[in-house]
């Protein structure tokens, strides 16, 4: 019993995941609200059922590039340590359960990467590279 | 019986008792002859009494017993109330707090009471006998007293309440049984009338059976009333006798409520309601001397506490868990943001019909709104009022004479913010006590008072409360802290040399400059007020300090009062819209641009004769440029903090509105021009400016 359920999304043709325990919801794209003076992948805030919730802009917090909304775009709500987001990505792909022993340690990754501290593990899909990230690495502020 | 169940109540009531006792009698130091503050504390008083002898805590009964005896004779004048006794009481307040505790935490409240029962009995020797006969009756012995109830009407809290003031306020209040003759075709007729004429002399609280049974004819050829008259009991037969077809009416007047402690359960599903017994003898005359007494039908609901309070002026109170305070006021929240789409459908499909219904609909929402708002405010006399004796205490202990005075106590705030604002209070007034003010020696030799002063205030400004503490002791000194901060090596020589007075003292706020040195230094303030600054922070709100060397000190907290739902202005700039709190807006205007001066890049203009600087929102916000086409002519919005004004531009003013102010996420950090966001009719979010961070 050492699974992990994760959803996998893409932004910029690169995979990512969350593991699924910190996953609310996902939406479709709205309208955002412009925020004043946020960090520049914070591009503002949406109205989610009567909450306002930030959104990030995953290509930007991952210095991918410049992501296109789209039909397929989706907002992915993250509730993890008393924060809300919404994770602006190109597209959700589905959900993996994988067993813990096919996660291996970000370490292989080059650690010239200026994104590897949001990396907690990597998982192998036979030819898909899954990149999990640290909710909570993400959702710290930085000053870039 | 089990009275586990009702400990929590218990426990409640008696700490509210035992503040409220403590508070009296620090007034009544100030006004020692004051008979109705006395009365107040004695109930206090007596319902600990009551109520620990009913949760078998007999030790705290016994206690309050003995208080009750010194209270009574002070009461009727057979004793004098010095500050010894005060002492005494209050040390007897301390006794019991402490059994509370005790029994929170599981135990009976045993604790060793020996000393104080002697000093308490010394006291009051003078006519023992006489005190314990008269108040020491148990209350299966009062019920003995009473006589075989005639009538038990059940009368609600509200209803109790209304006859227990209307007594205080010497109106009368009578109980009627009238009686129609039973020949009478049109008793709901003669019904009518006879309330008809009641009105002209009172007020009618109560019908057995309930008005609209009597309007239905429901009843016999008898029914009763309670009515609250200053009319005498013959003013209100003549006036029922001028009815035809009425007989000989049985007026009994209701001079007093006893509050009597239960001496059994009644159906406790009923704990609003009480039994109304009265003694009566001969129900055909006229007698003005009779008791009512309302019997508590348990133990552990509000209603044992109601009559003291109703009698007190304090205001009554029900308990309720602030999660569904919190939860009452999400849905109100949702229900005003529905209200306005709905508002926005209304205007697009006009049906009278529609309007109607939505104009009615706005009005509760508006008073539901607005009750909730009220429900979640509380004063804050709550916290100001335990700093009275802290000072007194504390300033015994340190040999100074200091006077507390209190300003602005019916200040209201959000309970959550009040919960928080006690401990940082706390501090602050404890430094002025034993830091601030100086002793005799010092005060005398700067040619001050001999009794140091500190005030504490709260008041209302735009959507803040303000609360300050002010001492007039010896001031912070600004040298000294600048010598500190360097010796600290907080801040470097360069740094401090450019740093004003206020800054310098301000200093004192930060974290890190509160170590021993710093403290005797800088006389002694500093002892963990970067705490304090944080809890204030935490909280939203600000702290500063202003400080004049020898004469005194003074807090400024700012807090905000957390209103959830504003009175907002809806403005646009490009195609992005901003909501600004009506508190902070003086006016709108609008001014074309060869009336705006530039001086030094800053725009400026004259509004009545008055330069009024202003600031374009869309390079406050960085609005990128759109399409859409703009007028020469400006639109302002004038806002004010304090005394200063500035005129913001913006494209647009959509109109007003109330908004419910929802927090926006700490993933933001800290933009301090947006003070939250809410969501329009059309469900976009719109940022709430925060005026305050702007000016």
């Amino acid at each position: 019993m050492n699974d992990v359920q994760l959803i996998s999304w893409a932004v910029s043709n690169e995979e990512y995941a969350v593991e699924i325990e910190n996953i609310q919801e996902i939406v479709r794209v709205t309208d955002i609200t412009r925020m004043p003076f946020s960090q520049h992948y914070l591009p503002g805030v949406i109205n989610l059922r009567g909450m306002v919730v930030p959104v990030m802009d995953m290509a930007k917090r991952l210095h991918l590039p410049e992501l296109t909304l789209s039909d397929s775009s989706r907002i992915i709500i993250v509730a993890r340590g008393g924060i809300t987001a919404g994770l602006l990505v190109d597209r959700v792909s589905e959900v993996v359960k994988l067993d813990l022993s096919y996660i291996e340690s970000q370490d292989i990754l080059s650690s010239a990467e200026s994104t590897i501290k949001y990396i907690k593990g990597i998982a192998k899909l036979g030819e898909r590279v899954l990149l999990i990230l640290d909710m909570d690495r993400i959702f710290e502020l930085d000053d870039e | 019986m089990d009275m586990s169940r009702y400990l929590d109540t218990f426990l409640e009531e008696a700490r509210e008792n035992l503040q409220q006792m403590e508070q009296v009698l620090l007034s009544l130091e100030a006004s020692p002859e004051n008979k109705l503050l006395l009365d107040q504390i004695f109930r206090s008083t007596h319902t600990i009494k009551g109520m620990s002898a009913t949760m078998s805590y007999n030790t705290m009964a016994e206690v309050t017993h003995e208080m009750e005896n010194i209270l009574h004779q002070l009461r009727k004048g057979e004793l004098r109330l010095t500050t010894a006794f005060t002492d005494l009481l209050l040390k007897a307040v301390d006794l019991l707090n402490s059994m509370v505790i005790d029994i929170a935490n599981g135990g009976k409240g045993e604790l060793p009471v020996e000393h104080i029962l002697s000093l308490l009995r010394d006291s009051a020797s003078i006519n023992q006998q006489v005190t314990a006969e008269e108040i020491m009756i148990s209350p299966a012995a009062r019920d003995q007293h009473c006589q075989l109830p005639i009538s038990s009407i059940n009368f609600n809290q509200f209803e109790k309440n209304l006859i227990m003031k209307a007594i205080d306020q010497g109106y009368q209040c009578y109980h009627l049984v009238v009686h129609i003759n039973s020949s009478s075709t049109m008793k709901s007729a003669r019904a009518f009338v006879i309330f008809k004429n009641l009105e002209q002399v009172g007020e009618v609280v109560k019908t057995i059976p309930s008005v609209q049974e009597i309007e239905e004819e429901r009843f016999d050829n008898s029914f009763e009333l309670i009515i609250i008259s200053g009319e005498s009991p013959e003013v209100i037969r003549e006036c029922l006798l001028s009815i035809a077809e009425m007989e000989e009416p049985e007026i009994n007047s209701i001079s007093e409520v006893i509050n009597l402690l239960p001496d059994s359960k009644s159906d406790e599903g009923d704990s609003n309601f009480c039994d109304l017994t009265e003694t009566m003898e001969k129900p055909e005359t006229i007698k003005t001397t009779e008791a009512i007494e309302v019997r508590e039908a348990v133990l552990g609901t509000d209603a044992i506490l109601e009559p003291t309070n109703t009698r007190t002026g304090f205001t009554q109170s029900i308990r309720v868990e602030n999660s569904k305070l919190d939860s009452l006021m999400n849905l109100v929240g949702e229900l005003v943001i529905s209200k306005t789409r709905l508002d926005r459908i209304r205007r697009a499909h006009p049906v009278p019909e529609l309007t109607d219904t939505f104009e009615q609909m706005s009005r509760v929402t508006a008073d539901l709104q607005d009750i909730v708002m009220k429900i979640r405010m509380l004063p804050i006399e709550t916290v100001f009022s335990r700093f009275p004796r802290m000072v007194r205490d504390l300033a015994r202990d340190l040999d100074k004479d200091i006077d507390i005075v209190l300003t602005g106590e019916d200040t209201e705030l959000d309970r959550t913010v009040i919960d928080e604002i006690g401990e940082p209070l706390l501090h602050l007034i404890r430094n002025a006590v034993d830091h601030g003010i100086e002793n005799f020696q010092d005060r005398a030799a700067r040619g001050k008072n001999k009794q140091g002063l500190i005030s504490l205030t709260a008041k209302y400004e735009g959507n803040h409360v303000v609360i300050e503490v002010e001492d007039d002791g010896k001031g912070i000194d600004p040298e000294a802290i600048r010598r500190t901060a360097v010796k600290m090596g907080l801040f470097t020589a360069e740094q401090v040399a450019e740093m004003d007075a206020e800054a310098l003292v301000n200093l004192v706020l930060e974290p890190g400059f509160t170590t021993a040195e710093a403290v005797s230094d800088i006389s002694g303030r500093g002892v963990g007020l970067d705490v304090v600054r944080s809890k204030i922070e935490a909280l939203s709100g600000s702290i500063q300090i202003q400080s004049v060397p020898e004469s005194g000190t003074k807090f400024i907290i700012r807090l905000p009062l957390t209103l959830a739902i504003i009175q907002a202005l809806l403005v646009s700039v490009e195609n992005e819209t901003y909501a600004i709190p009506l508190s902070f807006i003086s006016e709108t205007t609008s001014v074309l641009p060869h009336d705006i001066t530039k001086v030094q890049d800053k725009e400026f203009m004259f509004l009545r004769g008055n330069l009024l600087p202003l600031k374009r929102l869309q390079n406050i916000f960085q609005v990128p440029y759109s399409s859409v086409a703009k007028e020469p002519e400006m639109n302002l919005v004038v806002v004010k903090k304090g005394s200063r004004y500035v005129g913001l531009v913006v494209d647009t003013l959509i109109g007003q509105q109330e908004i419910v102010i929802k927090p926006v996420s700490s993933l933001f950090g800290n933009i301090d021009v947006i003070a939250g966001a809410t969501i329009l009719g059309d469900g976009c979010v719109s940022l709430i400016i925060d005026v305050s961070g702007l000016l």
